[in-house]
Protein backbone atom coordinates (compact mmCIF):
# COMPACT_ATOMS: atom_id res chain seq x y z
CA UNK A 1 0.00 0.00 0.00
CA UNK A 2 2.69 1.73 0.60
CA UNK A 3 4.49 1.47 -2.05
CA UNK A 4 1.70 2.58 -4.58
CA UNK A 5 1.27 6.11 -2.85
CA UNK A 6 -1.44 4.61 -0.09
CA UNK A 7 0.24 6.24 2.82
CA UNK A 8 -2.36 7.80 4.54
CA UNK A 9 -4.72 4.66 4.54
CA UNK A 10 -1.74 2.20 5.91
CA UNK A 11 -1.18 4.54 8.58
CA UNK A 12 -4.70 4.82 9.54
CA UNK A 13 -5.28 0.91 9.45
CA UNK A 14 -5.40 -1.16 12.97
CA UNK A 15 -3.21 -3.30 11.50
CA UNK A 16 0.36 -1.48 12.37
CA UNK A 17 -0.83 -1.39 16.07
CA UNK A 18 -1.70 -5.39 16.12
CA UNK A 19 1.92 -6.31 15.45
CA UNK A 20 4.10 -7.40 18.64
CA UNK A 21 7.11 -6.95 16.54
CA UNK A 22 8.04 -11.53 16.57
CA UNK A 23 9.78 -11.11 13.36
CA UNK A 24 8.15 -14.44 12.02
CA UNK A 25 7.47 -12.01 9.11
CA UNK A 26 11.28 -11.61 8.77
CA UNK A 27 12.56 -14.67 8.74
CA UNK A 28 10.19 -15.82 6.59
CA UNK A 29 10.02 -13.38 3.51
CA UNK A 30 11.95 -14.86 0.95
CA UNK A 31 12.75 -11.34 -0.48
CA UNK A 32 14.55 -11.08 3.15
CA UNK A 33 12.49 -8.15 3.71
CA UNK A 34 12.07 -7.25 7.67
CA UNK A 35 8.52 -6.45 7.88
CA UNK A 36 8.81 -6.26 10.98
CA UNK A 37 11.19 -2.79 11.18
CA UNK A 38 8.41 -1.43 8.68
CA UNK A 39 5.72 -1.54 10.91
CA UNK A 40 7.78 0.55 13.72
CA UNK A 41 8.57 2.57 11.20
CA UNK A 42 5.27 3.08 10.25
CA UNK A 43 4.23 2.82 14.07
CA UNK A 44 7.00 6.25 14.38
CA UNK A 45 4.99 8.24 11.40
CA UNK A 46 1.50 7.38 12.60
CA UNK A 47 2.83 9.02 15.92
CA UNK A 48 4.32 11.24 14.68
CA UNK A 49 1.49 12.68 12.11
CA UNK A 50 -1.48 12.11 14.63
CA UNK A 51 -2.64 8.58 13.11
CA UNK A 52 -2.98 7.35 16.61
CA UNK A 53 -5.59 8.71 18.51
CA UNK A 54 -7.85 6.01 19.80
CA UNK A 55 -5.97 3.05 19.75
CA UNK A 56 -4.14 1.89 22.94
CA UNK A 57 -0.83 0.69 21.60
CA UNK A 58 0.06 4.34 21.10
CA UNK A 59 -0.84 5.02 24.81
CA UNK A 60 0.97 2.24 26.08
CA UNK A 61 3.92 3.40 24.36
CA UNK A 62 3.69 6.85 25.58
CA UNK A 63 3.79 5.70 29.26
CA UNK A 64 6.31 3.29 28.76
CA UNK A 65 8.48 6.33 27.75
CA UNK A 66 7.14 8.44 30.14
CA UNK A 67 9.13 6.07 32.42
CA UNK A 68 12.24 6.39 30.65
CA UNK A 69 12.64 9.45 30.36
CA UNK A 70 12.17 10.00 34.28
CA UNK A 71 14.09 6.97 35.43
CA UNK A 72 15.68 5.62 32.78
CA UNK A 73 14.43 2.15 33.72
CA UNK A 74 10.76 0.69 33.67
CA UNK A 75 8.73 -1.35 36.16
CA UNK A 76 5.91 -3.48 34.54
CA UNK A 77 3.92 -3.49 37.53
CA UNK A 78 3.86 -0.02 37.81
CA UNK A 79 3.62 0.54 33.82
CA UNK A 80 0.26 -1.28 33.67
CA UNK A 81 -1.44 0.15 36.77
CA UNK A 82 -0.66 3.55 34.70
CA UNK A 83 -1.62 2.76 31.55
CA UNK A 84 -5.24 1.15 32.77
CA UNK A 85 -5.84 4.50 34.92
CA UNK A 86 -5.35 6.38 31.70
CA UNK A 87 -7.42 3.64 29.91
CA UNK A 88 -9.74 1.38 31.64
CA UNK A 89 -9.29 1.41 34.94
CA UNK A 90 -12.11 -1.48 36.04
CA UNK A 91 -9.37 -3.34 34.07
CA UNK A 92 -7.36 -3.51 36.97
CA UNK A 93 -9.90 -5.87 38.98
CA UNK A 94 -8.88 -8.86 36.67
CA UNK A 95 -5.50 -8.29 37.92
CA UNK A 96 -6.38 -9.28 41.14
CA UNK A 97 -5.87 -13.01 41.34
CA UNK A 98 -3.09 -13.03 39.55
CA UNK A 99 -1.63 -10.16 41.91
CA UNK A 100 -2.24 -12.31 44.87
CA UNK A 101 -0.25 -15.30 42.81
CA UNK A 102 2.70 -13.03 42.32
CA UNK A 103 2.73 -11.56 46.07
CA UNK A 104 2.59 -14.73 47.48
CA UNK A 105 5.10 -16.01 45.41
CA UNK A 106 7.07 -12.57 45.86
CA UNK A 107 7.95 -11.06 42.58
CA UNK A 108 5.29 -8.15 43.10
CA UNK A 109 7.36 -5.38 43.81
CA UNK A 110 6.62 -1.35 42.73
CA UNK A 111 10.09 -0.01 43.48
CA UNK A 112 11.98 1.55 40.34
CA UNK A 113 15.52 2.20 40.93
CA UNK A 114 16.63 6.07 38.96
CA UNK A 115 19.65 5.90 36.96
CA UNK A 116 22.57 7.71 38.01
CA UNK A 117 22.46 10.47 35.47
CA UNK A 118 19.87 11.06 33.32
CA UNK A 119 21.62 13.12 30.66
CA UNK A 120 23.66 10.21 29.39
CA UNK A 121 20.44 9.08 27.61
CA UNK A 122 19.56 12.59 26.76
CA UNK A 123 20.66 13.51 22.90
CA UNK B 1 35.40 -25.50 26.11
CA UNK B 2 36.90 -24.95 29.34
CA UNK B 3 34.63 -22.20 30.59
CA UNK B 4 35.13 -22.38 34.42
CA UNK B 5 36.63 -19.08 35.90
CA UNK B 6 35.00 -17.09 32.75
CA UNK B 7 33.82 -13.96 33.06
CA UNK B 8 31.08 -12.07 31.57
CA UNK B 9 29.24 -8.53 32.47
CA UNK B 10 25.78 -9.21 33.37
CA UNK B 11 22.96 -7.02 31.89
CA UNK B 12 19.99 -7.93 33.65
CA UNK B 13 17.38 -5.45 32.18
CA UNK B 14 14.45 -4.08 34.27
CA UNK B 15 11.93 -7.32 33.74
CA UNK B 16 15.15 -9.89 35.74
CA UNK B 17 16.05 -6.59 38.10
CA UNK B 18 15.95 -6.98 41.55
CA UNK B 19 12.88 -5.54 41.50
CA UNK B 20 11.39 -6.90 38.23
CA UNK B 21 8.85 -9.68 37.65
CA UNK B 22 11.49 -11.96 36.01
CA UNK B 23 13.92 -11.41 39.38
CA UNK B 24 13.82 -15.44 39.28
CA UNK B 25 14.36 -16.02 36.30
CA UNK B 26 17.73 -13.53 37.53
CA UNK B 27 18.27 -15.81 41.03
CA UNK B 28 18.07 -19.11 39.06
CA UNK B 29 20.32 -18.20 36.21
CA UNK B 30 22.88 -16.81 38.40
CA UNK B 31 23.11 -19.64 40.71
CA UNK B 32 23.24 -21.95 38.15
CA UNK B 33 26.27 -19.96 36.22
CA UNK B 34 28.11 -19.94 40.13
CA UNK B 35 27.61 -23.47 40.06
CA UNK B 36 29.06 -23.84 36.90
CA UNK B 37 31.99 -21.53 38.12
CA UNK B 38 31.76 -19.09 35.66
CA UNK B 39 31.88 -15.62 37.14
CA UNK B 40 29.00 -12.75 36.20
CA UNK B 41 29.46 -9.02 37.32
CA UNK B 42 26.07 -6.68 36.41
CA UNK B 43 26.73 -3.84 34.69
CA UNK B 44 27.09 -0.60 36.69
CA UNK B 45 23.78 1.44 36.75
CA UNK B 46 22.56 -0.09 33.40
CA UNK B 47 19.58 1.49 32.05
CA UNK B 48 16.45 0.27 30.59
CA UNK B 49 17.11 -1.23 26.73
CA UNK B 50 13.68 0.62 25.16
CA UNK B 51 12.89 -2.42 23.69
CA UNK B 52 10.27 -1.90 20.59
CA UNK B 53 8.72 0.22 22.30
CA UNK B 54 10.51 3.62 23.09
CA UNK B 55 12.39 3.40 19.66
CA UNK B 56 8.69 3.98 17.91
CA UNK B 57 8.48 7.24 20.06
CA UNK B 58 12.10 8.19 19.55
CA UNK B 59 14.67 6.50 17.13
CA UNK B 60 17.84 8.17 17.62
CA UNK B 61 17.06 8.35 21.83
CA UNK B 62 16.60 4.08 21.51
CA UNK B 63 20.06 3.47 20.06
CA UNK B 64 21.57 5.59 22.99
CA UNK B 65 19.89 3.81 25.59
CA UNK B 66 21.79 0.42 23.95
CA UNK B 67 24.44 2.21 23.76
CA UNK B 68 24.92 3.29 27.20
CA UNK B 69 25.27 -0.11 28.29
CA UNK B 70 27.45 -1.67 25.77
CA UNK B 71 30.11 1.82 26.53
CA UNK B 72 29.62 0.63 30.64
CA UNK B 73 30.09 -3.43 30.11
CA UNK B 74 33.30 -2.03 27.81
CA UNK B 75 34.33 0.12 30.52
CA UNK B 76 34.28 -2.80 32.98
CA UNK B 77 36.33 -4.67 30.32
CA UNK B 78 33.77 -7.33 30.00
CA UNK B 79 32.92 -7.28 26.52
CA UNK B 80 30.77 -10.37 26.33
CA UNK B 81 27.38 -9.19 27.84
CA UNK B 82 24.70 -11.78 29.22
CA UNK B 83 21.37 -11.21 28.67
CA UNK B 84 18.55 -13.39 29.90
CA UNK B 85 15.86 -11.10 28.72
CA UNK B 86 14.35 -11.73 24.91
CA UNK B 87 13.53 -8.32 24.11
CA UNK B 88 16.95 -7.16 25.78
CA UNK B 89 18.76 -9.41 23.87
CA UNK B 90 17.25 -8.03 20.52
CA UNK B 91 17.51 -4.44 21.44
CA UNK B 92 20.77 -4.54 22.45
CA UNK B 93 21.77 -6.74 19.29
CA UNK B 94 20.44 -4.41 17.28
CA UNK B 95 21.81 -1.44 18.54
CA UNK B 96 25.55 -2.98 18.13
CA UNK B 97 24.54 -4.16 14.74
CA UNK B 98 23.35 -0.47 13.75
CA UNK B 99 26.78 0.88 15.28
CA UNK B 100 28.73 -1.70 13.61
CA UNK B 101 26.85 -1.15 10.02
CA UNK B 102 25.25 2.54 10.25
CA UNK B 103 27.90 5.43 9.82
CA UNK B 104 25.04 7.79 10.63
CA UNK B 105 23.56 6.00 13.79
CA UNK B 106 27.34 5.22 14.70
CA UNK B 107 28.78 9.33 14.63
CA UNK B 108 25.59 10.38 16.49
CA UNK B 109 26.47 7.81 19.00
CA UNK B 110 30.22 8.32 19.92
CA UNK B 111 29.67 11.89 20.45
CA UNK B 112 28.46 10.58 23.57
CA UNK B 113 30.41 7.28 24.16
CA UNK B 114 33.80 7.48 21.92
CA UNK B 115 34.79 4.12 23.47
CA UNK B 116 32.37 2.44 21.30
CA UNK B 117 34.38 4.22 18.29
CA UNK B 118 37.28 2.48 19.66
CA UNK B 119 38.75 -0.80 18.28
CA UNK B 120 38.06 -2.52 21.76
CA UNK B 121 33.98 -2.24 20.52
CA UNK B 122 34.78 -4.98 18.00
CA UNK B 123 34.93 -7.56 21.02
CA UNK B 124 31.80 -6.23 21.77
CA UNK B 125 29.68 -9.58 22.16
CA UNK B 126 25.57 -9.93 22.90
CA UNK B 127 25.03 -13.36 24.37
CA UNK B 128 21.62 -15.54 25.49
CA UNK B 129 22.01 -17.86 28.53
CA UNK B 130 20.55 -20.18 26.44
CA UNK B 131 23.70 -19.78 23.35
CA UNK B 132 26.30 -19.48 26.61
CA UNK B 133 24.75 -22.76 28.45
CA UNK B 134 24.59 -25.04 25.02
CA UNK B 135 27.36 -23.69 22.90
CA UNK B 136 30.02 -22.31 25.51
CA UNK B 137 29.37 -24.42 28.68
CA UNK B 138 28.16 -27.24 26.67
CA UNK B 139 27.01 -30.74 27.10
CA UNK B 140 30.20 -32.17 29.28
CA UNK B 141 29.96 -29.74 32.07
CA UNK B 142 26.05 -29.21 32.69
CA UNK B 143 26.28 -33.23 32.79
CA UNK B 144 29.28 -33.58 34.99
CA UNK B 145 27.28 -30.99 37.66
CA UNK B 146 23.83 -32.96 37.71
CA UNK B 147 23.38 -34.29 41.23
CA UNK B 148 19.85 -35.06 40.60
CA UNK B 149 18.77 -36.15 37.08
CA UNK B 150 14.92 -35.26 36.39
CA UNK B 151 14.22 -38.66 35.47
CA UNK B 152 11.28 -38.96 33.17
CA UNK B 153 9.94 -35.67 34.04
CA UNK B 154 8.05 -34.67 30.64
CA UNK B 155 9.13 -31.11 29.90
CA UNK B 156 7.96 -28.53 27.17
CA UNK B 157 10.28 -25.88 26.09
CA UNK B 158 8.62 -22.58 25.04
CA UNK B 159 10.97 -19.95 23.72
CA UNK B 160 8.75 -17.22 22.65
CA UNK B 161 9.46 -14.84 20.07
CA UNK B 162 12.94 -12.80 20.31
CA UNK B 163 14.93 -15.19 21.70
CA UNK B 164 15.62 -16.66 17.66
CA UNK B 165 14.22 -13.66 15.85
CA UNK B 166 15.41 -11.78 13.96
CA UNK B 167 18.90 -12.80 15.55
CA UNK B 168 18.94 -15.88 15.17
CA UNK B 169 22.51 -16.75 15.17
CA UNK B 170 22.53 -19.50 17.41
CA UNK B 171 19.49 -21.55 16.59
CA UNK B 172 16.77 -21.82 13.87
CA UNK B 173 14.60 -19.04 14.12
CA UNK B 174 11.45 -21.19 14.03
CA UNK B 175 12.23 -24.47 15.63
CA UNK B 176 14.74 -24.14 17.91
CA UNK B 177 16.14 -26.98 19.72
CA UNK B 178 19.14 -25.56 22.49
CA UNK B 179 16.21 -25.82 25.46
CA UNK B 180 15.65 -28.99 24.44
CA UNK B 181 19.16 -29.78 24.33
CA UNK B 182 19.54 -29.00 27.85
CA UNK B 183 16.31 -30.46 29.14
CA UNK B 184 17.38 -34.09 28.08
CA UNK B 185 20.95 -33.13 29.55
CA UNK B 186 19.75 -32.66 33.13
CA UNK B 187 17.69 -35.90 32.57
CA UNK B 188 14.09 -34.60 31.63
CA UNK B 189 12.03 -35.92 28.58
CA UNK B 190 11.68 -33.29 26.17
CA UNK B 191 8.47 -32.90 24.59
CA UNK B 192 8.17 -31.08 21.14
CA UNK B 193 5.26 -28.44 20.50
CA UNK B 194 5.06 -27.03 17.27
CA UNK B 195 4.08 -23.33 18.75
CA UNK B 196 7.31 -22.92 20.71
CA UNK B 197 8.52 -20.19 19.01
CA UNK B 198 4.53 -18.51 18.44
CA UNK B 199 4.49 -15.18 20.33
CA UNK B 200 2.54 -14.57 23.21
CA UNK B 201 1.55 -11.58 22.16
CA UNK B 202 4.04 -9.42 24.71
CA UNK B 203 2.56 -6.04 25.61
CA UNK B 204 -0.28 -6.49 23.59
CA UNK B 205 -2.21 -8.20 26.53
CA UNK B 206 -2.54 -4.88 27.62
CA UNK B 207 -4.10 -3.24 24.60
CA UNK B 208 -5.31 -6.45 22.77
CA UNK B 209 -6.64 -8.46 25.37
CA UNK B 210 -8.84 -11.19 24.13
CA UNK B 211 -6.77 -11.68 20.88
CA UNK B 212 -4.19 -12.58 23.02
CA UNK B 213 -5.62 -15.04 25.10
CA UNK B 214 -6.78 -17.00 22.43
CA UNK B 215 -3.45 -17.06 21.11
CA UNK B 216 -1.85 -18.50 24.75
CA UNK B 217 -4.82 -20.80 24.99
CA UNK B 218 -3.71 -22.41 21.75
CA UNK B 219 -0.24 -22.69 22.85
CA UNK B 220 -1.45 -24.11 26.19
CA UNK B 221 -3.67 -26.97 24.34
CA UNK B 222 -0.45 -27.97 22.36
CA UNK B 223 1.63 -28.42 25.35
CA UNK B 224 -0.86 -29.68 27.70
CA UNK B 225 -2.30 -32.15 24.01
CA UNK B 226 1.25 -33.11 23.57
CA UNK B 227 1.68 -34.48 27.81
CA UNK B 228 3.33 -31.48 29.06
CA UNK B 229 3.53 -32.01 32.64
CA UNK B 230 6.07 -29.02 33.08
CA UNK B 231 6.15 -26.07 31.03
CA UNK B 232 9.43 -23.95 30.96
CA UNK B 233 9.79 -20.21 28.90
CA UNK B 234 13.38 -17.61 28.83
CA UNK B 235 11.18 -14.75 28.46
CA UNK B 236 9.79 -12.37 31.97
CA UNK B 237 7.15 -11.46 29.34
CA UNK B 238 5.99 -14.70 28.19
CA UNK B 239 5.70 -16.17 31.30
CA UNK B 240 3.39 -13.64 33.24
CA UNK B 241 1.39 -13.86 29.90
CA UNK B 242 0.90 -17.61 30.27
CA UNK B 243 0.59 -17.24 34.24
CA UNK B 244 -2.00 -14.17 33.51
CA UNK B 245 -4.05 -16.32 30.87
CA UNK B 246 -4.25 -19.59 33.42
CA UNK B 247 -6.02 -17.04 35.76
CA UNK B 248 -8.55 -16.95 32.94
CA UNK B 249 -8.62 -20.35 31.61
CA UNK B 250 -10.83 -22.84 32.86
CA UNK B 251 -9.04 -25.96 34.33
CA UNK B 252 -9.76 -28.04 32.04
CA UNK B 253 -7.72 -26.68 29.35
CA UNK B 254 -4.74 -25.80 31.71
CA UNK B 255 -4.00 -27.34 35.12
CA UNK B 256 -3.65 -24.76 37.45
CA UNK B 257 -0.92 -26.81 38.93
CA UNK B 258 0.69 -27.14 35.79
CA UNK B 259 4.15 -25.90 36.81
CA UNK B 260 5.50 -23.28 34.66
CA UNK B 261 8.98 -22.02 35.51
CA UNK B 262 11.88 -20.61 33.68
CA UNK B 263 14.31 -23.26 32.24
CA UNK B 264 17.32 -22.02 34.59
CA UNK B 265 14.97 -23.09 37.62
CA UNK B 266 14.83 -26.27 36.64
CA UNK B 267 18.60 -26.76 35.96
CA UNK B 268 19.31 -25.24 39.23
CA UNK B 269 17.26 -27.84 40.67
CA UNK B 270 19.13 -31.01 38.79
CA UNK B 271 22.30 -29.35 40.24
CA UNK B 272 20.90 -29.65 43.66
CA UNK B 273 20.56 -26.16 44.26
CA UNK B 274 17.84 -25.34 46.88
CA UNK B 275 14.24 -24.32 45.95
CA UNK B 276 14.79 -20.28 48.28
CA UNK B 277 17.87 -19.96 45.99
CA UNK B 278 16.09 -20.51 42.84
CA UNK B 279 12.56 -19.32 43.71
CA UNK B 280 11.14 -22.17 43.16
CA UNK B 281 7.70 -22.01 45.54
CA UNK B 282 7.09 -24.79 47.44
CA UNK B 283 3.99 -25.80 45.99
CA UNK B 284 5.45 -26.11 42.47
CA UNK B 285 8.84 -28.62 43.86
CA UNK B 286 5.79 -31.17 45.50
CA UNK B 287 4.09 -30.83 41.77
CA UNK B 288 7.00 -31.65 39.94
CA UNK B 289 8.53 -34.37 42.74
CA UNK B 290 5.19 -36.14 42.46
CA UNK B 291 5.60 -36.19 38.68
CA UNK B 292 8.97 -37.61 38.90
CA UNK B 293 7.86 -40.22 41.59
CA UNK B 294 5.25 -41.32 39.84
CA UNK B 295 7.36 -41.54 36.63
CA UNK B 296 9.73 -43.40 38.02
CA UNK B 297 7.57 -46.55 40.11
CA UNK B 298 5.83 -47.07 36.22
Amino acid sequence: MVREGFIHEALKTKTIWLCSTCYLCAVRCPAKINIGEFMTALKRLALKNGYSNNQLYPKLMKTYAEYINKYGRISEPRLMIKFSLKTSPFKLLKMIPLSMKLLREGTLSFSLEKIQNMEEIRI
Amino acid sequence: MDTSGRALSYYPGCSCSKNGIGRHYSFSSLAVLRALGIRVSEIEDWNCCGSNLYRVVDEKGSYLLGARNLAKALGMNLPEILILCPACFLSMNRTLTEILANNKIKNEIIKKYSILGSPASSRIRIRHIIDFLVNDVGEEAIKNRVKRRLEGLKIAAYYGCQITRPYSYFDDPEFPTSLEKIISWIGGQPVESPLKTKCCGGMLMLTNEEEVLTVIEKIFNSYVGAGAECIVTACPLCHLNLEITRTRLSRRIVDKHLPIIYFTQLVGLSFGIGIDELGISKNVAEHLNEKMVLTATI
